[in-house]
């Protein structure tokens, strides 16, 4: 290292300083406070907010410390448990302290982004309080994400996030052992263009509520969240992602101008229909379905999809499926059809056939197949006459297990076997 | 192609592509398109060699990926899952590309830091006020002090009452 001697990072322009102290935690910015009086104020311009629980901790205790559920003897466990509590509690305080401190002391110039991770698991729930977020939101972030491991308890979550003008990007994720639930008194949201909440419980108005409140809504990605209402319908929604959610309710998908759905629902207790989405380019589809459930009308809507990606996990979603098939228009744009399938298809190849026949310009057929349900042998289904026709050439077919392992080669050479009664001629032949 | 003349007056001749990496000189070339020799006033040869590295490299990998996307869609191979698997790979070298890049003195990175504010780019400014703030990390403001030579100008008293009217910051 040469002129050692030198302090050249105290003479970079202040922006460029801001910005270096823009990769650090809020804390460790907050710190460099002291080093010189060129560094007294250079944390107050940064303008985000990285907030991690770790550096809450008390000397000592590290976040493995945190799983109660360790398997050392009762005892010790209670006296560990104890002294956690202590001190997690003096973590909790500490970390409230220090955000009244940050946005006490800060000016009260805009903020960019807020970044907050915590691990509020032992924590008492005063201490989870988040009311820190009503005058984060003050400072008109543009994106807010935060991360939150709660305890047995649900979080409170203050409304005027909800109501934050310049908000393009909010993104909660708020797994504890009782769901969040949403329910803001209003929304309005008009810059925001980005939307995931995680683990969390919406009910009623809510849905109708957020697409009035967000006209400029393009991205709607909810996870692990219990839905109680009936409608997702926006003109402006570009991509909506429902993974692992369960839903309650009679639930109709209207969104002009939706280009990617992808939609991994448990229907336990509801029901779901697609409408007016004819713009939908790729869609992924797998919905896990109670014993008795409604028909479903989800085919005919995707007639103009791309690229279909279709898990047909339970039995029950094959069958209602094949009910659907009749409300199926062709998929004249569909290039690529990925179906996850769980059942012995040489035996029962219908739900396929009927699909590659309403596919005229198929290029891509992908299989992902469970080799112990493959190996079942069924009787084998007549194909009655309407599906028998033959496709004169597949660019490529996919053949490979829904995950990790391999198929044996009987299973392979039967699909082939019985995709050649279908298919004249394959392109490409791919084994996973 | 641009020349581009560091400040101690050695020329390098470049791909408008590459140039164009700074915003600034992104910038220039619009308002004018026949510019086509840039004098830079404040970098010299051997930090901007160094920066014409990183350019370089940059924007050869962006390209290979938009060829091979082309080459994807004209040949009608896999519309997606080829092409997303060759941008994650090509990620992860250029990564470990930059990281490796970054490995630099001090001195040299200070260097990079004003060139890339200065040049405004983007991805190299983010690299290099990143590796310093790594630096940072996870040290005591002693030790801080003591890397980056930081004369500590606050007399004992005026440090201590910092940290005793801000107890949010330092308990």
């Amino acid at each position: 290292m040469n002129n050692v001697e030198v302090d050249r990072i105290s003479s970079l322009p202040d922006e460029v300083l801001t910005h270096i102290l823009s990769f650090l935690s809020t804390e460790d910015a907050v710190q460099t406070c002291v080093l010189s009086k060129r560094w007294k104020n250079t944390w107050a311009a940064v303008p985000i907010l990285n907030i991690n629980h770790k550096h809450f901790l008390i000397n000592g205790c590290r976040e493995e410390d945190y799983d109660c559920s360790g398997d050392s003897d009762e005892e010790q466990r209670i006296d560990v448990a104890r002294s956690e509590f202590n001190s997690l509690g003096m973590s909790a305080a500490r970390f409230q302290q220090f955000m009244t401190g940050f946005l006490d002391n800060r000016p009260p110039t805009n903020l960019e982004r807020v970044n907050c991770v915590c691990n509020f698991q032992c924590w008492d729930r005063t201490h989870a309080s988040m009311g820190w977020l009503d005058r984060v939101v003050l400072l008109m972030p543009l994106q807010i994400h935060i991360g939150i491991m709660g305890g047995g308890f649900s979080l409170d979550i203050p409304d005027l996030v909800f109501s934050c003008a310049s908000l393009q990007h909010l993104s909660m994720s708020l797994s504890s052992l009782v769901k969040t639930i949403i329910s803001p008194v209003s929304i309005n949201l008009p810059s925001l263009k980005f939307l995931h909440l995680s683990v969390v419980e919406f009910h009623d108005d809510f849905a109708e509520k957020l697409f009035m409140g967000c006209p400029s809504l393009q991205k709607l990605d909810l996870s692990h969240c219990d839905l109680y209402f009936s409608s997702i319908s926006s003109k402006v929604l570009k991509e909506l992602t429902l993974i692992s959610c369960n839903l309650y309710e009679q639930m109709q998908i209207s969104c002009l101008n939706l280009v990617s759905l992808s939609m991994l629902i448990d229907l336990a207790r509801g029901d779901i229909s697609l409408k007016n989405i004819s713009s939908l380019v790729d869609a992924v589809i797998e919905l896990d379905l109670g014993d008795d459930v409604p028909n479903l009308n989800i085919l005919g809507s995707l007639s103009n999809v791309a690229e279909l990606k279709l898990y047909l996990v339970t039995p029950v979603l094959k069958e209602q499926l094949e009910k659907d098939i009749p409300n199926c228009i062709n998929f004249n744009n569909l290039k690529k059809l990925v179906l996850e399938v769980r059942w012995d298809m040489c035996s029962d190849f219908y739900l396929i056939a009927c699909l590659l026949k309403h596919s005229p310009n198929l290029k891509e057929l992908e299989l992902l197949l469970d080799e112990s349900q493959g190996q079942i042998q069924e009787p084998r289904r007549e194909i009655s006459e309407d599906v028998l026709f033959q496709y004169e050439y597949l660019e490529t077919v996919k053949i490979g297990p829904e995950c990790e392992g391999e198929l044996s080669s009987e299973l392979i050479n039967a699909i082939i076997k019985t995709l050649g009664r279908y298919v004249k001629k394959i392109g490409n032949l791919i084994i996973a | 192609m641009i020349t581009l003349t560091s400040s101690d007056g050695v020329q390098f001749d470049v791909r408008e592509a590459v140039a164009k990496e700074s915003q600034i000189i992104r910038d220039m070339i619009q308002d004018d398109c026949v510019i086509t020799n840039i004098p830079l006033a404040n970098v010299n040869h051997k930090i901007l060699s160094i920066v014409l590295e990183y350019c370089q490299m940059h924007v050869d990998k962006t390209e290979m990926e938009v060829n091979a996307s082309k080459h994807q869609t004209t040949t009608g191979e896999g519309s997606s899952s080829v092409p997303v698997a060759l941008k994650v790979s090509s990620n992860k070298n250029l990564n470990d590309w930059d990281k490796e890049f970054i490995n630099v003195d001090l001195d040299t990175l200070y260097d990079l830091i004003l060139a890339a504010n200065y040049l405004n780019i983007s991805g190299l400014l983010n690299l290099t006020t990143q590796a310093a703030a790594d630096i940072i990390k996870g040290k005591t403001t002693e030790e801080i002090r003591a890397t980056f030579n930081i004369k500590n100008d606050f007399t004992p008293e005026e440090e201590a009452a910092i940290r005793k009217e801000n107890p949010w910051a330092f308990e």
